[in-house]
């Protein structure tokens, strides 16, 4: 399944297209709070998918990279709160600054190998979060403290990224979900991304081939961060709220790890899948069991790990493809099922 | 007191502490050396051993040191049966294709979500404590010069004793052998006729049997809570590599250092902050040196 995607984008392409008209379409009609549910899904899904270039396709586990989400966050509401700088620019200011950081921590982090990497990552977050907690100021700049920087709602204005209701924040989020799949997409069918396999499968032997390990890792690592950066300026200007308990928490970290892997890691939709899979529900039952069943949500998703990892251990990305492809030759719309072997 | 006195007094304090992070440590190094799974749900471990002896106290009014006799047991079956019904299948899964640690360690962090979510569920985020005799009574030395609760200095010498058993099952028993045999080469054990993969379920119950010794300790002066693991459950990691991997003194010398430098360093910085140092040092020990402070080549 994995090696047939070239030429072959969208494998079930009926319902691939019905899919893509339901995310267009799908929150017009219905209520605030789950236009609010289905913004959470594309964001978790947009977060995965970052995760994914690096993690995905390189095989290292990191359980830090709500690190670059914060960062990001952190970088562009700043700006907007001293500079009045819109978060349309700040973003990018974000996304560079994020970016390098990734790249200086990614460099002595990379020699590290499975649970090491892991671990340093854990270590990073834990450190940036206790940092930023208990420091209200950086240089004389105002940064909150452990009280989180709070952002004044100013009412409707798209130059400043501030949107009435929640449905423009959809269809940025969208657009932002859109580029980040096909950034995917074309990395996964480019050198790099024949490169990075190679090094997720072996290492070593990717090694003797010529392939440089170093580089091609650092830069699957740049774009990981610059991408991560936006979700972080989308957060902040979709909750206008950013407390760094949540923001730089491992917790966060590890929900988005766990969209992805449960979804497929390596695989252009399967981040997506795993959100929409997940995000839905978890965000279903803290709203209604919240009250009485605090961390049913959470121990739904530790549950669905478990299973995942010792029934699918490769997400469930290849069964929905494979289920859409096989319901495609049921109804006969895909004439030519040897297609799949293209 | 002048700032000097003040450092000097937090350096025993600092130490006492490092007691009961190496002592949770231990369990961890045991498994981490022994099978290397990365066991994410040591925190979560954790934390059930300490409801388990919350539920002794409150219901039954046996102490947790008591208590032992009764939990070390059961988390000794269900580290067993954790490492039989989750990773072995896992290890048995991968062991023709190249080794995935990605799924091992995957396994045990949602393991952890599920059993910190479980208690969450059940018990609430509250904090609770138990007024046991141990934790309020203290022990005073000098002119109220050094005041620490009597618990504290137990699980400072309990640390000790915990690392004498492991040490001695370890390296002076048979079952010792076969998980030191296990430990350095899977598969030549295998050979030798050792069962590997129930070596390696009674390596992974010992641990879980040594982290609720540490369960019993702590629960003395700490609170009880179902997020209590993790935060211990990361830095006994660290601990253990700061360590070296499969070292039990490394295991108990990484938990003072990290005891030491985050009691030492919140009288410069606040105690939020100190365990900020913590981190700092174990990413500065694995980039410079990643096999640990005393870990072998």
């Amino acid at each position: 399944m994995n090696s047939n995607t070239k030429g072959n984008f969208l494998q079930g392409r009926f319902f691939g297209l019905i899919g893509i008209i339901l995310l267009l379409v799908a929150p017009l009609p219905m209520p605030t709070y789950q236009q609010h549910i289905l913004v959470l899904v594309l964001f978790y899904a947009y977060c995965a998918s970052c995760w994914n270039i690096v993690c995905g396709f390189v095989g290292t586990l990191s359980l830090g990279h709500a690190v670059f989400l914060g960062l990001g966050a952190y970088i562009s509401t700043v700006l907007l709160q001293q500079l009045s700088l819109s978060p349309w620019i700040g973003m990018f200011v974000g996304a560079i600054i994020t970016c390098i950081f990734g790249v200086i921590i990614g460099y002595p982090c990379f020699r590290l190998s499975g649970p090491y990497f892991a671990l340093t990552t854990i270590a990073l977050g834990e450190l940036l979060r206790i940092w930023v907690e208990n420091n209200e100021y950086l240089f004389g700049v105002y940064i909150g403290g452990s009280r989180g920087l709070l952002l004044e709602q100013t009412g409707y204005q798209p130059v400043a990224f501030e949107f009435n209701g929640k449905i423009p924040y959809y269809y940025v989020m969208l657009v932002f979900l859109a580029v980040i799949l096909y950034v995917t997409y074309r990395i996964k069918n480019s050198k790099i991304g024949y490169y990075l396999v190679a090094i997720r499968s072996d290492p070593d032997a990717a090694e003797s081939l010529g392939v440089p390990l170093a580089r091609y890792k650092l830069i699957a690592m740049a774009i990981s961060c610059f991408m991560m950066a936006f979700a972080g300026t989308f957060y902040a200007q979709f909750f206008r709220y950013i407390g760094p308990t949540r923001i730089f928490g491992h917790a966060l970290s590890v929900q988005i790890a766990l969209i992805a892997l449960i979804g497929g890691q390596g695989t252009v939709f399967g981040p997506l899948f795993g959100s929409l899979l997940l995000v839905p529900v978890t965000e279903f039952l803290s709203e209604h069991f919240g009250g009485e069943l605090p961390g049913l949500n959470l121990f739904i998703y530790g549950v669905v790990t478990m299973l995942v990892v010792f029934y699918m251990p490769k997400g469930i990305h290849d069964y929905i493809v494979r289920f859409f492809s096989w319901l495609e030759r049921l109804i006969g719309i895909s004439k030519k099922p040897e297609k799949q072997k293209a | 007191m002048n700032m000097l006195q003040s450092v000097l007094l937090s350096i025993p304090h600092g130490i006492i502490q490092g007691g009961a992070y190496g002592a949770i440590a231990l369990g961890l190094s045991v498994i981490f050396g022994v099978t290397r799974v990365t066991n994410f749900a040591h925190g979560g471990m954790l934390m059930v051993s300490m409801f388990m002896f919350f539920e002794l106290y409150t219901r039954l009014g046996i102490d947790p040191y008591l208590g032992i006799i009764v939990v070390v047991p059961i988390m000794y079956l269900f580290g067993m049966a954790v490492q039989k019904f989750l990773i072995t299948p896992l290890l048995k899964r991968e062991s023709g294709t190249t080794q995935d640690p990605a799924s091992l360690l995957l396994i045990t962090v949602g393991l952890n979500n599920a059993l910190v979510n479980l208690a969450m569920m059940i018990y609430g985020a509250n904090y609770r404590n138990m007024p046991t005799k141990a934790s309020t009574s203290y022990l005073t030395i000098g002119d109220a010069v050094f005041v620490t609760q009597w618990s504290k200095v137990i699980a400072f010498l309990a640390s000790f004793l915990l690392a004498f058993a492991l040490w001695f099952i370890i390296n002076k028993t048979e079952l010792g052998k076969r998980i030191r045999a296990v430990s350095l080469n899977r598969d030549a054990a295998a050979i030798c006729g050792v069962n590997v993969y129930k070596t390696y379920a009674i390596a992974f119950g010992l641990g879980i049997a040594a982290v609720a010794v540490a369960g019993a300790c702590l629960s003395e002066f700490y609170f009880v809570q179902p997020s209590v693991g993790d935060t211990f459950g990361t830095k006994s990691f660290m601990i253990v590599v700061l360590g070296g991997l499969g070292s039990i003194p490394g295991a108990l010398i990484g938990g003072f250092i990290f005891g030491l430098i985050e009691t030492v360093g919140a009288q410069f910085i606040n105690t939020t902050s100190a365990s900020m140092l913590s981190f700092l040092l174990f990413m500065i020990v694995l980039f410079v040196k990643p096999n640990g402070l005393m870990g072998k080549n």
